[in-house]
């Protein structure tokens, strides 16, 4: 065993020796987790679903209102392209989401 | 199937030990460190989608500790001016039986030297020193939780190691 890999074992044996948690300390952690009401996770497209519903309405709305006028031809586009728009915000939302828990996650250890 | 709540408390039953442990050699005070411990637990309960524990969830677990203490630092750095590092010596008598050898408590000393030598590293050595030796982390995980280069973390470490290395030699450490 080389020095090198002796000085590592040491600190590494020096460093883990266990240090037991208070148990008041256990006992108010593990209080604290079931007093935590459950998590209710709703589904990341649910709010675009949602949004996108809404402009529709709303483009139904100023179609049935001014028919046939200026803002009814610019409310086909403009909702069409709000769509489009919380979608693909959405999309990368998730995605973002996604890679930022892989950060907390150790793999291949 | 379980609920995120069981695989929490799962979790502190089965890593509990290790995370405190680590906890007391990143935080300066106990407080702190049962600060730090609790509040790791409760971030996982927060956090959203399912936990992949399938990989050294004793590592996960400290890295998610290690976040928290980086974001919270001046806190903790404010805490510890109050009340400065006081390490517990008293370990050195808790030799188990009137056998045991110069040599024994010699080690002992010596850990407990690398321990008080460790806290005394900057943060920057210190917590890369943590992660690779009691989490069992890579230098490529400890760079994704630290969020800097491997290189940076490989001369971190180096560096943490020569320190720790002149600072034990110094009290009269041969290898």
């Amino acid at each position: 065993m080389t020095d090198e890999e002796k000085f590592d074992g040491l600190l590494r044996m020096s460093l883990t020796e266990e240090e037991i948690p208070p148990p008041a300390v256990q006992a108010a952690l593990l209080e604290q987790i079931r007093q935590q009401p459950a998590k209710r996770e709703l589904s990341w497209w649910l709010p675009t679903v949602i949004g996108g519903l809404q402009t529709i309405t709303m483009v139904v709305g100023v179609n049935f209102m001014f028919p046939n006028s200026w803002l009814s031809l610019l409310s086909l586009p403009t909702g069409a392209g709000l769509i489009l728009c919380s979608v693909t915000l959405s999309a990368a939302a998730q995605v973002w989401t996604r890679k930022e828990r892989k950060r907390y996650v150790v793999d291949e250890l | 199937m379980a609920t995120e709540r069981e695989v929490v408390e799962q979790l502190v039953r089965d890593y509990g030990t290790r995370l405190y442990t680590f906890c007391r050699r990143l935080a300066f005070t106990s407080g702190d460190a049962d600060d730090l411990y609790q509040q790791t637990y409760l971030r996982i309960l927060d956090m959203k989608g399912t936990l992949d524990l399938s990989h050294n969830p004793a590592g996960f677990l400290m890295s998610i500790a290690t976040r928290i203490w980086s974001d919270e630092r001046r806190k903790f750095a404010r805490r510890q001016r109050i009340a400065p590092l006081n390490y517990n010596h008293a370990q050195v008598n808790e030799v188990p039986d009137k056998r045991s050898t110069e040599k024994m408590v010699e080690q002992q000393q010596t850990q407990i030297e690398l321990r008080e030598a460790v806290q005394q590293l900057s943060d920057a050595l210190r917590v890369p020193v943590l992660l690779y030796y009691m989490a069992d982390m890579s230098v490529q995980d400890i760079s994704d939780v630290l969020r800097i280069p491997q290189g940076t973390v490989k001369s971190r470490l180096h560096q943490g190691r020569q320190k720790l290395k002149l600072r034990l030699e110094e009290s009269g450490y041969d290898g």
